[in-house]
């Protein structure tokens, strides 16, 4: 007789970890399963080069939430973030801004561009922070249900209602402007200077395939000021090692809780029987029982490709057939033989230490998702890329450098189809180049390797269904209660003793570990497990 | 004797707002800057012997709630079935009803879309067809938790397709139905006229769904007959209406509206004031800026008016035959031939430049109304999506340049020449700002979108119509419900002076 798990969790991503350690920390007999030869899916880091290590698809921590940090006891595990302490953008024009921690020297630099905004950036921020708050409050805790007339359900609501008053009438406005509106429009409110609003737009758009002007991408905006109310001054960062640390970190943590955890354990299918989750059967045909299983893979993945549509009903299937995925960014990371110079900004000062964003103004993005909306690949993306080795030498032998540049777009579905990126890899890596090129223009000379993974990669290599680094477009009609959709946005799923714990659950994507704990503690709570 | 309750503007909302005040025992006058009164619903002759219906060329939105209210019918407004629009591009065309996208293979679809709009739009149109509740946090949450409570009685089902295609881009909503693109576009087009919107944008269902739920009847006459029937009922209600009278300012005192100061120095004392031009042309333009009450000048300025709108009036010498359409006679035409064209023509209007291939939402009302050309002749009353920003500016060439390619892309589906043209007509985003004052070229004198609509129209602590003004009230489409020619904001704006 085999062992039976109190669950199995199928991806070892930095959520199937931290469901797997919150499950095991509560004394449950858990195994994860990873199908790579590492842990940590998209939070992987790997020496693709010799002496240079990448944190391959993703490349920064955002938005990790400080209490898993602390329950898990990550730091004891190995955890080190540097929070980011730039944000610098330069223009083609030789000109460049950079924001800071330190108010002061933002005001400075924005007052180069315009005064007024300038003196709104810091009044900006304290709405934002503010707003932030309420934020905060419906990622901590699972999706509420405005369906649902339960007592807890209505609760729930009127909590989140009395937190939204709270805010008061201005903020409530911003609040409710910051759900409609796009990112451009929201900040067109606030400041004038373009070259200020771009690169603030930008994160509205990380990960999605709306432009800076869609509407309904303000919303990711607020995502910024998390990080403040959580002490950090930023809300992005670093780990040392790459974000694979952060996953060995997690994994560590789950370990020391007594989960097991394979690498190169594929999962075939998750065996349903009677509409009850049992087990697993591995790649190689091995079967597994567990009472619960729980998936830290893409919604679609999970339900069409490891449970069958048989298994579930009708309007689930189409559900998770109209759930949109479609990957917008690609992943180029460089091997450097020295520190490339910025034009507007030469030298690896502090202003590099942080992200570098290249998105010169608000047209200039709009230009680039207009070509993906038509299915190519924009000539001149944006770009966000940071210097992990000026964190961390270890990354790369000595007086050595990675680049690692984050692309959009580069939609999945391209224009032939995209089984044909193959074809396509090299013009996007170059223009990727040529782009960077035109702000630090001895790049070309020192690129010593060059990675680039389109968004048919990210699906190959990762798992990442169309290549959506986030599980699932984070768009307002996929979110909160309807995550990855409407019923099943508390972790639960049509078939019996089946969970999702991954990025297509509530509250959504990005190196935050929210939807792995939060799946464990309301099964936990439900006495699911 | 009082003073008379003045309305500034007689478009159809101003008409409205004035006649109901009339029949309800208040002395009122219209001030209107124009010769005549109709703002963008008044027919004109643009070529000698041709006459166009209105910039507006439909006025189906018209809420039969306003017309009984006025008693319209009495005045002459008669209404019928709206025609079915034809969708044609050069290789196919395609009619959008019933029996059109059956023969499309889409009756199914077609019967299931409908019947999700049907269950769908009588509680948007319930919504909308009142006055917005109060969005503020220190407003009573029982108008809120009514209309909740009213969404959940939709079912479970609708209510959550209703949540989760609300925010959705209109051509995935459209293409859950439909994968034919030509049904797809002549269904998006008419949804986005007033929004800076594509297909492709998040949230144009929502736009999508708040114009199926007040589309209703077609005036007979068009928005022509509707002004005549509104005029018809001011005159009875014994409403002075004033051309020609453009106004200077509206003279505030003690946070108080007293007159409204026409530009010849006439002071019109006023117990209230109804605006019904814009919003931000109210507040920024006739309000002295020291009278302006400092909290709301920032919510104005913020209020988005860039227009995408033009339109094409054309004199034709002959009558005209659509390809595709075989026997079936065309009233009403979308040109376009798949969502994706809709959206570059968007794209158009973001970098500021002529629509490359205009996408056309057109009627003919010759077709349905004598009187308006030459026996045998047609008139086209064409509207179309353009930028009212053009790096070229608007100028005579790129004035003519629209024109001739309105004309292309209708040769292009019709047995039309260059020839058989008597005249064009090119209204742009800058004549609907310097003739019309419409800030911004917007014809709805505030742009269309989530933010922008129903209880945010045009700003939450304006939704209600009254403003930081004591007396002053805002009353034009740039108010909820937004869409052109409801009679809503007008009637609402009443209201609301009623109550005071």
């Amino acid at each position: 007789m085999s062992t039976v798990y109190d669950a199995i969790i199928v991806g070892g991503g930095h959520n199937g970890l931290t469901c797997a350690a919150y499950l095991a920390k509560a004394g449950r007999k858990v195994l994860v399963l990873e199908k790579r030869h590492v842990l940590g899916g998209a939070a992987v880091s790997e020496e693709i080069y010799p002496g240079f290590t990448y944190t391959v698809c993703s490349y920064v921590v955002s938005l990790l939430r400080p209490w898993i940090i602390r329950d898990l006891d990550l730091a004891k595990h190995g955890l080190q973030i540097t929070p980011l302490e730039a944000s610098f953008t330069p223009y083609p024009d030789g000109r460049s801004l950079c924001r800071w921690p330190d108010a002061a020297r933002t005001r400075e630099e924005i007052a180069a561009f315009s005064p007024t905004d300038a003196d709104r950036y810091p009044e900006f921020g304290r709405a934002m922070g503010q707003l932030a708050r309420f934020a905060k409050a419906v990622i901590d805790q699972p999706a509420p249900d405005p369906t649902s007339l339960r007592p807890k359900d209505l609760m729930q609501m009127l909590g989140l209602g009395k937190e939204l008053r709270g805010l008061g009438n201005n903020l409530a406005e911003i609040q409710l402007k910051l759900t409609t509106m796009s990112a451009v429009d929201f900040l067109r409110e606030w400041f004038e200077s373009d070259e200020l609003i771009a690169p603030m737009a930008c994160s509205g758009i990380i990960g999605t395939f709306l432009g800076v002007k869609s509407p309904g991408t303000a919303y990711v905006l607020l995502h910024h000021y998390m990080g403040e109310i959580d002490g950090a001054s930023r809300a992005w960062g670093f780990a040392k090692g790459g974000n694979g640390a952060v996953s060995e970190a997690i994994a560590s943590a789950a370990r020391s809780f007594g989960a097991e955890i394979r690498v190169n354990a594929g999962v075939q299918h998750i065996v349903v029987k009677n509409g009850r989750a049992t087990g697993v059967v591995l790649d190689n045909g091995d079967e597994l029982h567990a009472k619960t299983v729980v998936s830290g893979c893409e919604p679609r993945l999970t339900f069409l490709g490891m449970v069958g549509e048989d298994h579930l009903p009708d309007d689930f299937v189409t559900s998770m057939k109209r759930y949109k995925l479609r990957g917008s960014s690609a992943k180029v990371n460089l091997s450097l033989d020295g520190f490339p110079e910025f034009s507007s900004r030469p030298g690896d000062g502090p202003h590099v230490r942080g992200d570098v964003a290249i998105c010169p103004s608000t047209d200039y993005l709009e230009r680039a998702y207009d070509q993906a909306k038509y299915g190519e690949h924009s000539t001149r993306p944006y770009i966000n890329a940071v210097f992990p080795t000026l964190f961390d030498r270890s990354m790369a032998p000595e007086g050595k450098h990675v680049l690692s540049c984050f692309v959009q777009y580069a939609p999945y579905d391209r224009q032939g189809g995209a089984d044909t990126w193959p074809d396509h890899r090299d013009h996007l890596g170059d223009d990727v180049v040529d782009t960077l090129a035109e702000y630090m223009p001895d790049i070309k000379d020192r690129i010593l390797h060059r990675q680039v993974l389109t968004p048919w990669d990210l699906e190959q290599e990762f798992g990442l269904t169309e290549g959506n680094i986030f599980h699932g477009e984070l768009s307002l009609d996929q979110l909160l209660f309807q995550r990855p959709t409407a019923g099943f946005a508390r972790y639960a799923t049509p078939v019996k003793n089946l969970w999702l714990c991954g990025s297509g659950a509530h509250p959504g994507g990005g190196v935050m570990a929210a939807p792995g704990a939060l799946a464990a503690l309301h099964m936990l709570q439900t006495k699911a497990i | 004797m009082t003073h008379p309750i003045v309305v500034i503007g007689a478009g159809v909302e101003g008409l409205v707002a004035a006649a109901h005040l009339a029949r309800s025992g208040q002395r009122v006058v219209v001030v209107e800057r124009l010769q005549r009164p109709g703002g963008l619903c008044a027919g004109d002759e643009f070529h000698p012997g041709y006459r166009h219906v209105g910039i507006w060329h439909d006025a189906s939105n018209f809420a039969t709630t306003v017309s009984d209210a006025l008693g319209l019918q009495l005045h002459g407004l008669r209404r019928e079935e709206r025609k079915a629009a034809f969708v044609v591009c050069p290789e196919r065309g395609l009619w959008l009803d019933t029996s059109g996208v059956a023969d499309a293979g889409y009756a199914d679809a077609w019967n299931v879309h409908q019947g999700f709009l049907s269950r769908i739009t009588p509680l948007a149109a319930g919504w909308l067809e009142q006055t917005p509740p109060v969005l503020s946090t220190t407003a009573a949450l029982l108008p809120l938790a009514k209309r909740a409570l009213a969404l959940r009685r939709l079912g479970r089902a609708d209510m959550l397709s209703l949540l989760r295609v609300g925010p959705s881009c209109v051509d995935d909503f459209l293409e859950e139905s439909f994968a034919d693109p030509l049904i797809r576009a002549g269904l998006a087009v008419p949804a986005l006229h007033g929004s800076w919107m594509g297909p492709r944008s998040p949230q144009s269902t929502a736009l999508y769904l708040q114009q199926q739920a007040l589309c209703g009847q077609a005036v007979v006459g068009g928005p022509a007959a509707l002004i005549h029937a509104l005029v018809a009922s001011c005159a009875s209600a014994g409403v002075e209406i004033q051309c020609d009278a453009p106004v200077d300012h509206i003279e505030v005192a003690k946070g108080r509206a007293r007159a409204v100061v026409l530009a010849d120095g006439t002071a019109l004392t006023a117990a209230q004031v109804i605006s019904t031009i814009g919003p931000v042309e109210t507040l920024e333009g006739l309000v002295h800026p020291s009278h302006r009450p400092v909290a709301q000048a920032d919510v104005v300025r913020r209020i988005r008016t860039r227009g995408t709108f033009a339109k094409v009036h054309m004199a034709i010498k002959r009558s005209l035959t659509f390809k595709h359409a075989e026997d079936r006679v065309v009233h009403s035409a979308i040109v376009a031939a798949h969502p994706l064209d809709v959206e570059r023509s968007f794209d158009d209007v973001k970098y500021r430049r002529l629509p490359r291939v205009p996408i056309l939402d057109l009627r003919i009302p010759s077709h349905s109304t004598e009187g308006l050309c030459p026996d045998g002749h047609c008139v086209m009353s064409i509207t179309t999506t353009v930028g009212a920003e053009q790096d070229a500016g608007w100028t005579a060439e790129t004035r003519q340049a629209l024109g001739v390619r309105v004309l292309e892309t209708l040769a292009s589906v019709t047995d039309l020449g260059r020839d058989d043209v008597a005249a064009i007509q090119v209204v742009t985003p800058d004549d609907l700002q310097t003739r019309w004052g419409h800030r911004g070229g917007h014809p709805m004198h505030g742009e269309m979108a989530l933010d922008q609509i129903w209880a945010l129209r045009p700003a939450p602590a304006l939704a209600q119509h009254s403003t930081a003004i004591e007396g002053l009230y805002l009353g034009s489409t740039g108010t909820s419900p937004g869409l052109p020619a409801t009679g809503l904001s007008g009637m609402h704006a009443a209201l609301a002076v009623l109550g005071d």
